[in-house]
């Protein structure tokens, strides 16, 4: 049973049972007040009458008792009405043939003897029942007779059924809708859970690439938006696995590699500078050894980094002040700039805090982001340097170095990858460059952020810790 | 001597007829000098429960004010010295009387019978001495021992005639029957006799006669009176001719247009007729045949 089918029918059943509990106390309710009317209205007429035909009755005023009893018997609800002299005898009554007759019901008899107001509940024919309501006529201490009504039952009943119809009816309408509420409530919630469980399902294939959209506030937004977090976060640490992993792999070439490639290069270098030496007159063997030798020094260079790369070294960390360091790169670089026709725009915050930095990998991760910029602007342009303070919550936390140019920039499905080793764009390259630099900053703690527009140019963000 | 006696004679015959002729031209005077009057008041007779009267009339009366331009109100009272009072202190105008209250008071109340009744097509009613069906009386000397009920003493055929009656056939009521009741109104005799309150009693015939038929069939007719006038539509003197003619005309008039047919109809009437005073000897010659007794 699914969740939203468990609501419904919990929600169901809670309404169907308040609902069923109201119906029942109003329906005795409205009938309890339904018989109470019938009876209080029966009381009075017949305690009315009673009052008021003391002096006929006494001055044998027949024809004003008539009156009197005419005008009652019109209600449609009165089966009789009837005075009755204390010996039973009716002296007048709605129906002429009863006149004179004598009358010994139980009630009739029983209320001879009391003076209060009594009534039963009788069945006057198979059809329909009667309130027998009788009352005394006292004149001071004397009873002189008794006036007798009967209230037919019919229309009470049809009221009571008429008015627990219509509770019925609204009962069972406020059910339906409350039901019908629950569904939409249900569906509502289970909609993002039901999206929630098909991304949880893509995840658990090994499918992190997606995206859940958070359209609500409530708790199960903010679990949709919990969850893509951790997608993410899931994402970040597969992908730092796979270059760990591709690392520790590059370490262990990097290691055959120094004894295997290294000793033979050596050697190599060294037979062509011994047959350079030997035979410098000759033209042919001169420029083929140089040739070798260069080579050797491109394969040599390639391996410095590789290794570098692939087996760091451990950062030295002293107090530094990034701006000198980047002043003494920018110095390195100058000409490199001035022959690219770059203009330097440098912004540089004057009261940056000391970092406990290696400043001679600094050097070369600032140098590699230069060269890659001015790499990226070919025709010119202006390569913006700047540093700043990050604050988080009034407090020192950061310090950022941004680089950004206004080069050709980089594609979105390319950015990913520019730290990946050997991923370059240009012909000639390691593609280790930005790799290398990335260790170096990761191992200061910080992180390399990058923002490009195709076109527009590169933004480079080094974010550092500032303590 | 002779001659004396003739001068005397004449003289005594010039007085008288003087006398005579002041009398009428002081009737006549008090005739022509129409007193201003605002409202009319209508009694009548305590026949019925009062309210039932005033159903009954309400309708002709107010035909009656807006024809005559006059505010007419019917004045009520519960038995029939009630009303009678009220004429005696020329506190209603005119009405309607039963036959025996008006020999005793229209002297007095200066009252005049401007027309007579016509009810069921008949100017005349009876008595009708009845008893329940159920009981054991069927002629009048099965009374005896009984409970009898009179309507009021000033009643014609609810007191007077049955009297006269119970004196003919040597019933004294006042020691022959177990209990006399004074009941008032015609219609509570037959239901008194109906619910057994009395065995028998003494009813106006006109009352019986349209009374409703599932009571009436609960009772029987022992004896029934000679016929006797109904009661008259009275006027008092005072309100001077023109005003007495405006209403007897209008009064005698009703049976000729439909509208007055329905109103007499309302009113249990079929329609009103001339009248005469002498008309009601019967009934003073009998009455006062009754007090020698």
């Amino acid at each position: 049973m699914n969740l939203s089918a468990k609501f419904i029918i919990s929600v169901t059943a809670l309404i169907t049972l308040i609902m069923v509990g109201i119906i029942f106390s109003v329906m005795t309710r409205e009938k309890t007040i339904i018989v109470q009317e019938m009876q209080k209205k029966g009381y009075t007429i017949a305690e009315v009458l009673a009052m008021s035909s003391i002096n006929s009755f006494l001055d044998h005023d027949y024809s004003t008792l008539k009156r009197y009893i005419d005008t009652i018997a019109k209600d449609e609800d009165m089966k009789y009405v009837m005075i009755l002299d204390f010996s039973g005898v009716v002296k007048m009554h709605n129906n002429p043939e009863m006149l004179g007759k004598i009358l010994n019901d139980p009630l009739a008899m029983n209320s001879l003897q009391t003076k209060n107001t009594i009534h039963r509940l009788y069945q006057l024919d198979e059809k329909e029942d009667v309130y027998d309501i009788v009352a005394p006529i006292i004149s001071g201490e004397k009873k002189l007779g008794i006036v007798k009504i009967g209230m037919s039952t019919k229309k009470m009943y049809m009221e009571i059924a008429r008015s627990r119809n219509r509770i019925l009816f609204m009962g069972i309408m406020a059910i339906l809708v409350g039901i019908a509420g629950s569904i939409i409530m249900a569906r509502t919630i289970s909609k993002p859970i039901k999206k929630l469980v098909k991304s949880a399902k893509a995840i658990s294939q090994g499918n992190l690439d997606l995206k859940v959209d958070v359209t609500s506030r409530d708790e199960v937004g903010v679990l949709t938006e919990a969850f893509r977090n951790m997608a993410e976060k899931l994402n970040t640490h597969i992908n730092e696995l796979i270059r760990a992993e591709k690392l520790a792999v590059m370490g262990k070439i990097a290691a055959s590699i120094a004894h295997e490639v290294r000793n033979p290069l050596d050697a190599i270098k060294g037979s062509a500078e011994y047959l350079q030496k030997k035979y410098h007159e000759d033209g042919t063997i001169t420029r083929f050894t140089t040739i070798i030798k260069d080579e050797i020094n491109e394969v040599a260079k390639f391996l410095d980094e590789y290794l570098q790369f692939a087996r760091p070294a451990t950062p030295r960390f002293t107090p530094t002040n990034i701006n000198s360091v980047l002043d003494e790169t920018l110095h390195l670089a100058e000409n490199l700039i001035e022959q690219n026709r770059i203009k330097v725009n440098k912004e540089l915050e004057t009261d940056l805090p000391l970092l406990m930095a290696d400043s001679k990998q600094m050097k070369q991760v600032f140098m590699n982001i230069i060269l890659n910029s001015i790499e990226a602007m070919p025709s010119g342009g202006v390569l913006g340097i700047h540093t700043f303070k990050e604050l988080l919550n009034g407090e020192l936390k950061d310090v950022a170095v941004e680089f950004s140019d206004t080069g050709k920039g980089i594609s979105r499905d390319k950015v990913e990858k520019i730290f990946e080793p050997f991923y370059t764009t240009k012909e000639e390259g390691s593609g280790l460059g930005l790799s290398i630099s990335q260790g170096i900053i990761e191992r200061h703690k910080g992180k390399i952020v990058v923002e490009s527009e195709e076109g527009k140019g590169s933004t480079l963000r080094i974010i550092l810790p500032a303590y | 001597m002779k001659c004396n006696k003739a001068i005397k004679n004449s003289i005594i015959l010039v007085l008288l007829i003087s006398a005579v002729l002041l009398c009428q031209y002081q009737e006549a005077l008090s005739l022509e000098n129409s007193i201003k009057i605002d409202v009319l008041r209508f009694g009548h007779i305590s026949v019925e429960d009062p309210t039932i009267i005033l159903g009954k009339y309400q309708p002709l009366l107010s035909k009656m004010s807006a024809l005559l331009k006059i505010n007419v109100e019917l004045v009520q009272s519960t038995d029939y010295s009630g009303i009678l009072k009220l004429f005696l202190e020329r506190k209603i105008d005119m009405g309607i009387l039963n036959s025996f209250s008006y020999i005793q008071i229209a002297r007095e109340a200066r009252l005049i019978p401007m027309a007579k009744r016509v009810i069921g097509g008949k100017g005349y009613y009876q008595s009708y001495i009845i008893a329940n069906s159920e009981s054991d009386i069927k002629r009048l000397d099965d009374l005896k021992g009984k409970v009898f009920a009179f309507s009021d003493p000033n009643s014609t055929t609810g007191h007077l005639l049955p009297r006269i009656i119970l004196q003919k056939n040597s019933i004294n009521p006042e020691k022959d029957f177990k209990g006399v009741l004074f009941i008032g109104h015609h219609d509570s005799i037959i239901l008194a006799i109906a619910n057994k309150t009395a065995d028998a009693g003494a009813v106006a015939s006109y009352m019986f006669d349209c009374y409703d038929t599932r009571i009436t069939k609960k009772i029987r007719i022992i004896d029934r009176s000679e016929p006797i006038p109904l009661g008259p539509l009275v006027v008092r003197l005072d309100l001077g001719k023109e005003w007495i003619d405006r209403i007897r005309r209008f009064f005698l008039s009703l049976d000729e247009s439909e509208e007055g047919r329905g109103l007499l109809r309302e009113a249990g009437l079929s329609a009103f007729t001339d009248v005469q005073d002498s008309e009601y000897d019967i009934i003073r010659n009998k009455y006062n045949l009754f007090k020698k007794k």
